[in-house]
Formats: structure tokens, C-alpha cells, sequence
């Protein structure tokens, strides 16, 4: 069974189509590429998928669920540019998501600085969010991604305004978290390297539409070339 | 996850977020500096007989009224359409939590701008209203109409929130709403004498509520006497509790898309 499993999803914002038919699979223990130019479909197929929109046309299934209350507690999501409470400690932003996933507030706490330590904010439990960098950011939203122990994890432009460090970071975590936990990782990017640096296979999406499924290989970035020139 | 369980989790963060890291500690610093100028203000003048005492603590009462409930139509309007704007609301929506205990829990979550309002309004009351002042009486107004319409202010204020595509938006037409219902209460007394007069200024929750607090402390009816004008302030609140329960089934990440 795959871990994600769409088959020809549409969704349509009145007269515009943002996702045309778009069908593609994800597998344990790899990391797949959304690639496509600014505007594609890539946020709004993460949204259908974590049933944060409704399709207009298609189906979908997350491990061979539909229903998106089951969905939500299987999957983790980095959303595009997410925001953070600056005034919460790191440790209570992760104890509190983990505790409306339902887990008790002492062990989602104890999970919380597991995490931390995880992405390498170990050291930063006790403060303030609004202290921290963009990229420390981004590690801490992986973090909470991680706080339901998610068998299937999306990634929503991660390396987003990161300094070249910060990105490579990032893009390291995600392939340890592919290794390490067996997860499924579905990871958008606009950024050709990255997608070839870390991903077993992509899909590139253009103006709604699958144009490539594939393993990463020479061809990726022919297409990918076609596309955005 | 049971649904008592997650707004009770709901509510609790969210006053943790207002009272122990946001900015309620210090608004009430300021609301305490306020009435402290009005209570030594109409001390003063009722002791040289400018005011009457009761006149005095009905200008107390309406001035903790009002920025408690300034207070939770801000902090309920904000509440979703807030997260919505600082793009926290994503991560929310994502976790299995029904969308409607979230709702719920943000609105009760508000409540609490008016009970701490009304806790250091009330040693003011107290001293400024025993005696002839009728400080229990305007105490028992404050706790009834002024919490029924903390409700209404507050729950309907969510409700609007929840829809409202930006903050902005939200907070405008909250406002909009309160100054809109606050007209009654400016019309001139020949209006008002007739019948369909009356019928207007009980129909409107705020004009309502205000009436009843002229009554009972201005006038010195007895609060049993002019109990029928908390009839409108608590189906106003009833009504708004019922729509955001039953009407708010989903939050959208984006309104109307």
C-alpha cells in the first residue's frame, strides 16, 4: 500500500483551475519532490491532501484513509511559510500541539525536548520563539510536524528564505528523518537542487499538471528546464 | 479526541497566551489607573454635592462595562482571524481537533477578559457605591447584563472571526456591529416614549442593558422591578452561544475560496 495515494485530484478557485487531474504516489522510507515554478499547485495539492481543502474532482487516500479526521492524525505538515507564537516558549508550543493530538501534557512535553534535541534546538527549549532565527524556525515547525510521531510527513517549501547553512541543515534533517524513521516525505520546492539532493523520486507539477513522475534522474532537470524557460 | 476534553485544552491556552504572556496583566493595570481617576473623580464631587452618589457609580459601572467589553469584542475578534493573519492558524486546522472546539474553546477563552475586568472593577464599585451609592445593586446589574452581553459581544465576535478573510475585516465589522446597535440608545426621548419607541429600546441588546443599569442605580427601582430588560441581553447571548456551537462546523484556511 502507498503511503499517499492520489488519483486524478482537480481543484478549481472559480474560473481558475489550480490542480488539473493530478494523480501521483508517495512510499515509506522515501523523500518525494514536488518541483515546480511559483504558482504551480504545489500548496494547494498539500492542502487537498491534509484535507485542509477540499478537492473539486478525484480522491485521495493517506495509508488507506479518507477520512480526513484519521488523515490529520497520520500525517505531519510543515505548511509554506508558517507562522509561530513569538511570545511561547519552544517547549509549550510543542507540549500544547501535542496535547490536541491528544497525547497527555508530561508526555508531550517530554516529547517536545525529544524533538528539540532531534532538529538541534536542544539547547533553546526555554525560549522564546520570537528569538529565534528564520532557520530555527523552520527546524522547530519540522519539530511540531513531528509531534504525532507522523507516519507520513509533508513539507511545504522548507528552505524558504534560508541562508545557504540554514539550507542544508534543513535538507540534511529531512533525509535523516526518511533513514531514520521510515517515513514517507512528500517535500515541495520551486528549487531544482534540492529536489535532486535529497529526493528518491519527483513530480513536477506546471500551471496544475503533472508533467514528469519519475525517479530523480538527468531527464528531471531537462523537464524541469522546459517547464520554467 | 473527546470534545469537552479539547476545548477545555483550547481554552487554557489560549488564557495562558492572554494572561501569563500576553498583554491582560497590563490592560488591567490601565483599566485599575482609569477607574481609579473616576472614583476619586466622583468621590469628590459627590462630596460637594455636584453629583448624586448613585450617578456616580452608574458612571463607574458603565466605564467598567465598557472596557470589559471593548476587551473581549478585541480579543474574539481576533481569535481566529488573528491566526489567520499571523499564518498560525494552519497548524491548528491540521491537528485532529474538530474545527468546532476550536471555535468554542477561543470564544469561552474571551470570557475572561470580562470576569477579570469585573473582579478589579468591583472593590471601586464597592467603595465608591456603599451606603447610598447602591453598590450591590449596580454589582448585580454588572454581573447579569453586563455578562450577558460579554457573551453576546464575545461569542458573536468569533463568529465573525471565524469568516473574516483578514483581521482587519474582522475587527471593522465587530465594531460596525456595536455602533450599529448602540443607535437606539442615541435617539431622542420623544422616539423613544411611543410604543414602537419601547419596543426598539428593549429589542436592543446594548440599549437594553443600559436602561436596566439607569433604572436600577440612577432611579433606585429595585432590580426585581426592571428584570424584563435582561430579557433582550439574554437572547441576544443565547442566540450567538447556539450559532457558534451548532453553525461553526468548519474554519476555512481561506474564506470563501
Amino acid at each position: 500500500m502507498n503511503a499517499v495515494d492520489s488519483h486524478r485530484i482537480s481543484k478549481r478557485y472559480g474560473e481558475r483551475l489550480a490542480l488539473d487531474e493530478v494523480s501521483f504516489t508517495a512510499s515509506n522510507n522515501q523523500v518525494t519532490g514536488l518541483l515546480g515554478p511559483n504558482g504551480a499547485g504545489k500548496t494547494t495539492l498539500i492542502r487537498v491532501l491534509t484535507t485542509l481543502l477540499a478537492p473539486s474532482g478525484g480522491e485521495f487516500s493517506i495509508l488507506g484513509h479518507t477520512d480526513p479526521e484519521k488523515i490529520r492524525s497520520v500525517v505531519g505538515v510543515l505548511p509554506e511559510s508558517a507562522g509561530f507564537p513569538k511570545r511561547k516558549r519552544a517547549i509549550d508550543y510543542l507540549s500544547y500541539h501535542g496535547a490536541l493530538y491528544g497525547v497527555h501534557w508530561s508526555d508531550a512535553r517530554k516529547l517536545g525536548m525529544d524533538l528539540l534535541s532531534e532538529v538541534g534546538l536542544g539547547d533553546r527549549w526555554s525560549d522564546r520563539i520570537g528569538t529565534f532565527s528564520r532557520g530555527m524556525r523552520q527546524r522547530l515547525g519540522i519539530a511540531r510536524a513531528l509531534i504525532n510521531e507522523p507516519p507520513v510527513l509533508f513539507l511545504d517549501e522548507p528552505t524558504l528564505g534560508l541562508d545557504p547553512g540554514g539550507k542544508r541543515n534543513v535538507l540534511d534533517l529531512v533525509r535523516r528523518l526518511a533513514d531514520e524513521r521510515g517515513a514517507a516525505i512528500v517535500l515541495t520546492s520551486h528549487l531544482l537542487d534540492e529536489i535532486e539532493r535529497i529526493c528518491d523520486r519527483a513530480v513536477i507539477l506546471d500551471r496544475g499538471r503533472v508533467v514528469y513522475d519519475a525517479a530523480v534522474t538527468d531527464r528531471l532537470a531537462d523537464t524541469f528546464l522546459e517547464v520554467t524557460t | 479526541m473527546n470534545d469537552t476534553k479539547s476545548v477545555a485544552l483550547v481554552v487554557r491556552e489560549e488564557v495562558r497566551d492572554a494572561w501569563l504572556r500576553g498583554w491582560g496583566p497590563w490592560l488591567m493595570v490601565g483599566v485599575a489607573f482609569a477607574l481609579s481617576g473616576v472614583a476619586v473623580g466622583v468621590a469628590y464631587t459627590s462630596q460637594i454635592n455636584l453629583l448624586d452618589a448613585r450617578e456616580g457609580v452608574a458612571i463607574l459601572v458603565r466605564l467598567a462595562i465598557g472596557l470589559g467589553l471593548l476587551f473581549v469584542l478585541f480579543g474574539a475578534a481576533d481569535s481566529i482571524s488573528g491566526e489567520r493573519d499571523r499564518a498560525t492558524l494552519e497548524s491548528l486546522l491540521l491537528t485532529p481537533v474538530e474545527h468546532s472546539s476550536l471555535v468554542l474553546g477561543k470564544a469561552i477563552a474571551a470570557m475572561a477578559w470580562w470576569l477579570v475586568t469585573f473582579l478589579v472593577a468591583t472593590p471601586y464599585v464597592l467603595a465608591v457605591g456603599t451606603g447610598p451609592g447602591g453598590a450591590l445593586d449596580a454589582l448585580a446589574v454588572v454581573a447579569t447584563a453586563g455578562l450577558a452581553m460579554a457573551v453576546f459581544f464575545g461569542f458573536g465576535a468569533v463568529l465573525i472571526s471565524a469568516r473574516a478573510r483578514t483581521n482587519l475585516v474582522s475587527l471593522g465589522l465587530a465594531l460596525l456591529a456595536v455602533g450599529v446597535l448602540a443607535v437606539p440608545g442615541l435617539l431622542p426621548a420623544a422616539v423613544t416614549r411611543g410604543p414602537i419607541g419601547q419596543f426598539i429600546l428593549r429589542a436592543d441588546p446594548v440599549t437594553s442593558s443600559l436602561q436596566l443599569l439607569n433604572r436600577v442605580v440612577v432611579d433606585q427601582h429595585s432590580f426585581a422591578s426592571e428584570v424584563t430588560w435582561l430579557a433582550s441581553p439574554v437572547i441576544a447571548a443565547v442566540i450567538v452561544v447556539a450559532a457558534v456551537v451548532v453553525g461553526v462546523r468548519t474554519v476555512e484556511i481561506e474564506p470563501g475560496s
